[in-house]
């Protein structure tokens, strides 16, 4: 007990000095990040409107007072709100479809040889190609962003789903089969966990790509969104309303990566750990 | 040989695959309850073949396959199976992992518990049950794999060169807990090597298996050791050596055999 104490007390003053570099050092870079975005706004400041065109540019002075407008009337919230309900409704729909094509194409041998290359040859599609035929389709509004997302999602978690599937070594299914599991223990416990890392691996791409997906939908057709918000300004040579709807799409974007990044780092854990996979 | 009645049986059987159709020819062998028995051989001589056969894996081309006397079709859950192959689900706790055979005959979870927590401390785990695979070191995994394997008491254990991946120190550990939980199981296993020394230290009667292509049981060594052994201590006996010197000229007369059949792989 006393070996153990004395033993650990090193240990954990190690540990604790570590942890106070470690966010010594995060503190820092936040600290050199936040500077690089100051100064870039300085510049940018200081380009418009000498070096630049405002028209062109904008400036920050005038983009960020937009926004903020935006927060407080209302104005952002309803549209982020309608982008992010297409997205996921999208993922969902598409999400749902993909692992469902991707489970029976990777058990059924002579179905996958029939389908799987069609579905290739589709995926090589561009996708927001499809959205003039999908206008045709849906129309214009909230539903050609979930069409449109749901294709875009489809494609990454089929795929992913499909050889998911098709990789998990026979000698995993072997083992489960001899030790008494069924073709449905072999699915839920060895198939479909197996391929749920590659599902995962897909959701991380797959949600951004659904939320560009709607944006690129309602700024060719939208009535609402935060496409269409960027679209409409632009439009209407509102720089400092265009540059403000981007800087929204473009915090979005990096508050969703580090969500997909939080919300994927369990599911992948075993994956990290496992050099033998 | 403890001899209670005959477990597994193969009967002039013949077996090939792919463009080896010719891997076994004639193979006669049985293994009685309790008994320990170990199949030796060059690699590729048609030793796992004969594993797959007893779970079901592979069917032979000609001859009888018979699990306590009845015709093996399909996968024999009857077996436990310990491949060379990292079989744990990863994605699993080692608890998990163990408990998965039991929960999978829909044990009572109250039993599942029991019995795994059991095997923990059988097997030194205790430590690491709530670990994933991929944090243990390779000596913790196949103890992991040795009591997933043995939890649902199959009525034989099939190892094929379990051990090959570890070191000699952590290979001979391994051999000792293998022989004290398989003992006080009373486990029948069916282990397949190409060791002689490990043949020789864990295993009741010993079958040579070589002269091919096609192969078959070249020898068979009743090993005099009983069924209590203090491995630590038996391998530097000179009853040990000589028995090891045996089963090496065994192995040396299979291979004569086939270079003088024009076959001898050299695998």
């Amino acid at each position: 007990m006393t070996d153990t104490l004395v033993g650990s007390r090193p240990a954990q003053k190690r540990k604790a000095t570590q942890r106070r570099s470690a966010r010594r050092h995060r503190l820092m870079v936040l600290g050199i990040q936040a500077l690089v975005i100051a100064a870039v706004l300085v510049a940018w400041e200081l380009a418009s409107g000498r070096v630049v065109q405002e028209l062109l540019i904008s400036r920050p002075s005038e983009f960020l007072p937009a926004l903020w407008g935006w927060v407080t009337d209302g104005t952002l919230l309803t549209n982020a709100a309608a982008t992010f309900r297409s997205a996921g409704l999208g993922l969902l729909c598409g999400g749902l479809l993909g692992i469902l094509v991707g489970v029976v194409l990777g058990q059924a041998k002579t179905l996958a040889e029939i389908f799987e290359p069609m579905i290739t040859a589709l995926y090589t599609m561009p996708k927001h190609a499809l959205i003039p035929l999908f206008i045709m389709w849906v129309g214009i509004g909230s539903g050609l962003g979930v069409l449109t997302a749901a294709v875009i999602v489809f494609f990454l978690v089929f795929f992913n789903t499909f050889f998911g599937i098709r990789e998990v070594r026979p000698s995993l299914v072997n083992s489960v089969r001899i030790m008494g599991g069924s073709e449905i223990d072999v699915m839920l416990r060895v198939r479909l966990p197996s391929a749920l890392i590659w599902v995962v691996a897909a959701l991380k791409l797959a949600v951004p790509q659904a939320v560009v997906g709607v944006v690129v939908a309602e700024m060719l057709a939208g009535d609402s969104g935060l496409g269409y918000l960027v679209a409409r300004n632009a439009g209407m040579f509102n720089s400092a309303g265009t540059f403000a709807a981007l800087t929204t799409l473009l915090i979005a974007g990096f508050l969703i990566d580090r969500l997909m990044s939080w919300v994927t780092k369990k599911p992948l854990e075993w994956k990290n750990n496992n050099s033998a996979m | 040989m403890t001899g209670q009645g005959t477990i597994f049986e193969v009967q002039d059987l013949a077996i090939g695959f792919g463009e080896r159709d010719d891997i076994l020819h004639g193979v006669d062998l049985t293994i009685d309850r309790g008994e320990f028995l170990t199949l030796l051989g060059p690699s590729g001589c048609g030793k796992t073949t004969i594993l797959n056969l007893a779970a079901g894996l592979l069917r032979p081309r000609a001859g009888h396959v018979r699990f306590a006397g009845e015709p093996i079709n399909g996968v024999n859950r009857n077996v436990g199976y310990m491949t060379q192959d990292d079989t744990l689900l990863p994605w699993q706790t080692v608890q998990a992992n163990i408990g998965l055979p039991l929960r999978m005959r829909k044990v009572p979870k109250a039993e599942i518990a029991r019995q795994v927590g059991r095997y923990l401390e059988i097997l030194d785990l205790g430590h690491a049950a709530n670990l994933l695979p991929g944090q243990l070191s390779g000596g913790m995994r196949r103890r992991a794999l040795l009591a997933r394997s043995m939890i649902y008491e199959p009525k034989l254990l099939l190892m094929d060169e379990p051990f090959a991946a570890l070191d000699a120190q952590m290979r001979h550990q391994m051999h000792i807990e293998l022989r004290e939980t398989v003992k006080r199981a009373g486990q029948t296993v069916m282990f397949v090597t190409h060791d002689i020394t490990e043949a020789a230290k864990i295993s009741d009667r010993v079958l040579i298996v070589g002269g091919g292509p096609p192969g078959g049981i070249v020898a068979e060594y009743r090993l005099p050791f009983g069924v209590e052994r203090d491995l630590d201590a038996l391998r530097f006996t000179d009853e040990f050596a000589r028995v090891e010197q045996e089963l090496n000229r065994g192995l040396l007369d299979a291979r004569s055999k086939a270079t003088a059949d024009g076959g001898g792989n050299g695998s």
